[in-house]
């Protein structure tokens, strides 16, 4: 969820100049003073503001991920879903640290390891959640035939495609399948007798993927043709939305995981 | 520049509407679950009430069983032993050769054993449930009631309101154990004086009222002891919905609101 607003970031200027003048901690500093003192270039306020929302919406995100990751270890001997969970968020804080310091130039990668490195992580991101989604979906075969699906798709598009458009029609591919497996347990829910009997925290975490997956679908297939028409200003507000899909998805997995009481 | 921020407007208005639609999508979900989550909850409850009416059916109906055979026992066997016993103590009295003293002592005995028979004729009369079929339990209630006032110092009124319904024997039996319950804890444990019976027949039900001006008692208070429990089963086994008024010094009221079912309601006769 991370990789367009990562490539936005990756690609726009003011982040060079950031780079070349400051460390992490006064980089918000630093945007509150360029939007103060170049009143009179407005182009520049108009980029900045919108960078500084993007950048405030993506803190709020990487800082829900950190403390579902805390949240979720504490809950590691409850069953597999929480050691899928907590794996989960270890990789993506992983992943988010590395994109973090590299376009900070903190950390020399250069961009084609970082589109291999979200290349992966897409793929990583639809196997671990359509795998915490299939413990409880009932139709296992059904399950594992999406994640076989899902697996020939990504490997057909890095085969046939080149690495940056393989790696918005694996997010695109991922997050439609994500929320099938989503309406396939909503699917479940409305039918088995089993889920009756007391409340499924695990609604909670499903309806998380469905939100954050089905808000960011129609932004990422119309991404090419949003590319062309749109300037680079526009663009990052159109962008605000992989991270508000991520808090999204994030607040409905702390609300699972503090719902959680006993092994489900 | 101005097209482009129209689109990136239009965008968010889509994405929001998107967001909007798709919660919309899940609360209609989460409402069809807690409606299916009521049902369920109301099925399983009703499960529950149907079981334990059927539990205590049964333990009624092996109850009032065992209350027939103790009954057949004393009527057949130990009230017939005792009338021959009687008949011959009779006999030996012909005898012109006992001396007086010992006709007086046979005599004494005689006497005896006929309260004695008369007592268990009247303990297996009320532990047997065939006088129900013959008589209704309302007549029954007041030969018991006539019977207390003539051993207890006790008066008592027994009234009826309304057109009279055959609610069945198995209710009517019920009720006649209920009554038999609460003028026992009159007699013995409330001090009564006075007793008083009221049968209010409703359109759709039965509305009895037992009350007594004995001691009472906090019905807050008390734990429900055996006769109340038993009281309370043997409505919550017709349906009935029973109400305990009391308070220390001012008596005791207790309401049944016993449901006609349809059979009975089909065998309706006027008084």
């Amino acid at each position: 969820m991370y990789i367009i607003s990562l490539i936005y970031i990756k690609r726009a200027n003011f982040i060079q100049r950031i780079q070349q003048n400051l460390s992490v901690r006064r980089k918000k500093t630093f945007l509150k003073e360029v939007l103060l003192k170049s009143e009179d270039d407005n182009q520049t306020n108009i980029v900045m503001m919108e960078s500084y929302i993007f950048w405030s919406i993506y803190s709020v995100a990487n800082f829900l991920l950190f403390y579902c990751f805390i949240l979720s270890t504490r809950y590691l001997r409850h069953g597999s879903i929480y050691t899928i969970l907590a794996f989960y968020f270890l990789v993506t804080l992983v992943v988010v640290l590395l994109n973090t310091l590299s376009s900070l130039n903190l950390l020399v990668l250069n961009n084609t390891y970082l589109l291999y490195y979200n290349l992966f992580f897409t793929c990583f991101h639809f196997f671990s959640l359509s795998q915490i989604l299939k413990f409880k979906i009932e139709n296992k075969i059904i399950v594992g035939s999406i994640q076989i699906i899902g697996l020939l798709t990504f490997i057909f598009f890095i085969v046939f495609t080149d690495t940056y458009r393989s790696m918005f029609s694996i997010a695109t591919t991922s997050n439609i399948l994500l929320v099938f497996l989503s309406l396939l347990y909503y699917n479940d829910f409305q039918s088995r007798s089993d889920l009756l009997s007391s409340d499924d925290i695990f609604f909670n975490i499903a309806t998380g993927i469905f939100l954050s997956s089905g808000m960011l679908t129609p932004i990422l297939i119309m991404s090419k043709f949003l590319k062309e028409i749109l300037t680079r200003d526009s663009y990052y507000i159109v962008s605000c939305i992989a991270p508000i899909s991520s808090i999204v998805f994030y607040v409905f997995t702390v609300k699972f995981l503090k719902c959680t009481k006993v092994d489900i | 520049m101005h097209q482009s921020g129209y689109i990136v407007s239009l965008l968010v208005l889509l994405s929001t509407l998107l967001l909007a639609s798709l919660s919309l999508f899940v609360m209609i979900i989460i409402q069809k679950h807690r409606k299916r989550v009521i049902s369920h909850r109301s099925q399983i409850k009703s499960i529950v009430h149907n079981q334990e009416k059927n539990i205590l059916d049964a333990q009624i109906k092996v109850q009032e069983q065992t209350f027939k055979s103790i009954s057949s026992e004393i009527h057949d066997n130990i009230g017939q032993r005792l009338t021959l016993a009687k008949l011959q103590l009779n006999i030996a009295l012909g005898n012109p050769h006992l001396l007086e003293s010992v006709k007086n002592r046979i005599h004494n005995a005689v006497d005896s054993l006929t309260d004695c028979i008369a007592d268990l004729r009247d303990l297996s009369r009320s532990l047997s449930y065939d006088r129900i079929g013959i008589s209704g339990f309302q007549e029954l209630i007041e030969n018991d009631l006539k019977q207390l006032t003539s051993v207890y110092p006790i008066s008592y009124d027994c009234i009826r309101h309304g057109e009279l319904y055959v609610i069945g024997i198995d209710k009517e039996l019920i009720i006649y154990r209920i009554f038999q319950e609460i003028i026992q804890n009159a007699i013995k444990h409330a001090s009564a004086n006075k007793f008083s019976v009221t049968l209010h027949y409703q359109k759709d039900h039965l509305n009895i009222l037992f009350e007594d001006d004995g001691v009472g008692f906090d019905v807050n208070k008390i734990k429900f002891p055996n006769g109340l429990n038993n009281i309370r089963d043997r409505a919550f086994s017709m349906n009935s919905n029973m109400e305990i008024h009391s308070k220390p010094g001012l008596g005791t009221r207790i309401t049944l609101k016993i449901p006609y079912n349809e059979q009975s309601q089909n065998q309706s006769n006027p008084s």
